[in-house]
């Protein structure tokens, strides 16, 4: 399954070294989201760029990297979850110190 | 009225009438000059949709490819701003749309943009059902489902309406099941004051169908239906407003602007097709991981996701640690007489690993099960199963500039895709040779 998102303002922050990102999930009467993430865990997150036809209205990939790993979801409260991964210097930089 | 009907209410709390005060027009007149945004905002019940909006109403009316083709192409060839009000609520729709369009087209919109289903409900306690029938009418005169907007007259075209009238039977509806109607009986308990009727019997009360006559079932039958479909036009149309937006959608602006800049690109506006090939691109790297502690791999247990990774020479997955290790899953990976590892790939296609072909390497010491840190690395050494799965995935290399990734999508507005695989959706069974999805 892919769940799409925009980096909004602070989602992305640093405790202790490690840097993280956050995506908010709308958990409303409607919501067609999972009622559990657990099996995301691990899963990676992908930064996106594309470029837009505007004549034609057709959306095109242009490029993208591996940004972030999934591992925790929040209890959803006020009809919202988040969803915690490790962000880019933590899967680039920080978890390889010592390999 | 109303300050009977508040006085009413409080009598169920331990609120005396002498602590209630009833502030005059003046006071929310004050409050309506100092607040006019919200004021505004609260009055104002028009909702603008967007061509995309409109285009995936019809896909979700399950019309095909071809048909959502044609129509979007005549709402740019011809285009014609409909203002389509309801019978029900103040919510007024501003459609996109075509005067080469039909008025079923504008119906099928009109319903899935407000959702309102044509399902029958039952109500188990006055034994009765209710459904509405739906059409677009002009001074209440339903329009054919074949006439197209240009056939209207153009006057017609500014009192178009979506009209929703309810029919009852004083029966149930066998074709549905009992528990639906339950729901409904449920959701209006919570809600009592959202039945119109105030002759209706309070809803905590049992009914018993005997003692209402044929006009008392029929009245609050229709009542109870016109609450729970005026509730479900109001959701969705709380959702289409953006002040009531919550995130992720709360950064964008769900009336989108004509131009499709990707500076204001919302969630909402990104075509299926865009997602469903982006999804199929970025599979090529995901995985689903199990285990098995039979060696034939028989029986396995998911355990989560990750993606196919390179760092230098190695190739491997790169995972969260609780995955493969406490709390979750202790893997005996390295050795062996291990557990066998289970991935499902692009495609559904699976690969087995024999523990002694991967090594676990554990990137992290957690601190809290909240921020971990929580990452693990499964390499998968050269031999069979890496040939397998680089015939099937292809590998991220992690050896990539890292300032570059940084500074080109760390930014604020970056589309993002998060990929995994919820444990709701796992239904994976092995027989032999046979791996079903």
């Amino acid at each position: 399954m892919t769940y799409y998102f925009i980096n909004g303002p602070g989602d992305t922050f640093e405790k202790e070294g490690w840097d993280y990102i956050e995506n908010m999930c709308d958990y409303s009467p409607s919501s067609e989201l999972p009622e559990s993430f657990g099996g995301m865990s691990g899963g990676p997150m992908w930064g996106l760029h594309f470029e837009v036809d505007e004549a034609n209205e057709q959306f095109k990939l242009t490029e993208f990297s591996l940004v972030g790993i999934s591992f925790y979801q929040t209890a959803v409260e006020n009809e919202q979850r988040k969803l915690r991964a490790h962000y880019v210097r933590s899967i680039y930089e920080i978890a390889w110190i010592g390999f | 009225m109303a300050h009977e009907t508040i006085l009413k209410e409080t009598h169920a709390l331990p609120v005396a009438d002498v602590d209630i005060e009833f502030l005059g027009p003046e006071h929310w007149d004050k409050l309506c000059q100092k607040y006019p945004s919200i004021a505004q905002e609260r009055l104002d019940y028009r909702i603008s949709l967007t061509e995309v909006q409109v285009i995936e109403a019809l896909r979700k009316s399950h019309y095909i490819e071809n048909i959502l083709q044609e129509a979007q192409k005549k709402m740019s060839e011809s285009p014609e701003t409909v203002i389509l009000a309801n019978n029900r609520t103040p919510i007024e729709l501003t459609v996109p749309f075509s005067k080469e369009l039909t008025i079923e087209k504008l119906l099928d919109v009109a319903k899935q943009t407000l959702g309102v289903s044509l399902d029958w409900q039952n109500f188990t306690d006055t034994r009765t059902s209710c459904g509405p029938s739906i059409s677009i009418t002009v001074d209440r005169v339903p329009q054919p489902f074949k006439a197209k907007l240009a056939d209207l007259p153009p006057e017609a075209l500014k009192k178009l309406q979506f009209f929703i009238q309810l029919r009852w039977r004083d029966e149930m509806e066998t074709s549905r099941p009992a528990s639906d109607g339950e729901k409904g009986l449920a959701f209006l308990r919570v809600h009592p004051d959202m039945v119109v009727s105030k002759d209706s019997p309070r809803l905590e009360e049992k009914l018993d169908r005997g003692t209402l006559t044929e006009a008392q079932r029929r009245e609050l039958t229709l009542g109870r239906t016109e609450a729970l479909i005026k509730y479900q036009m109001w959701e969705n149309a709380r959702k289409l407003k953006p002040i009531s937006l919550k995130p992720p959608f709360a950064i964008n602006q769900l009336s989108a602007p004509k131009r499709m800049d990707p500076k204001n690109l919302t969630i909402k506006d990104l075509p299926r097709k865009f997602m469903g090939e982006t999804g199929q691109t970025l599979a090529d790297y995901s995985v689903a991981l199990g285990y098995s502690q039979d060696i034939k791999g028989k029986k396995f247990t998911p355990i989560g996701s990750g993606v196919l990774v390179c760092k230098g020479a190695r190739f491997g997955i790169l995972t969260a640690r609780h995955c493969v290790h406490k709390p979750g899953p202790e893997l005996r990976l390295g050795t062996p007489g291990g557990d066998v590892l289970f991935l499902v790939l692009r495609g559904g296609r699976g690969v087995l690993l024999q523990p002694e072909g991967v090594i676990k390497h554990l990137l992290t010491v957690p601190k809290s099960e909240e921020f971990g840190p929580d990452l693990a690395f499964i390499e998968v050494l050269p031999g069979g199963g890496l040939d397998s799965i680089k015939a099937i995935g292809s590998f991220w290399s992690l050896d990539k500039d890292l300032e570059r990734i940084v500074s080109s999508f760390g930014k604020l507005g970056t589309l993002l895709a998060t990929i995994g695989f919820p444990g709701i959706h796992y239904n994976t069974e092995i027989d032999g040779h046979t791996i079903r999805h």
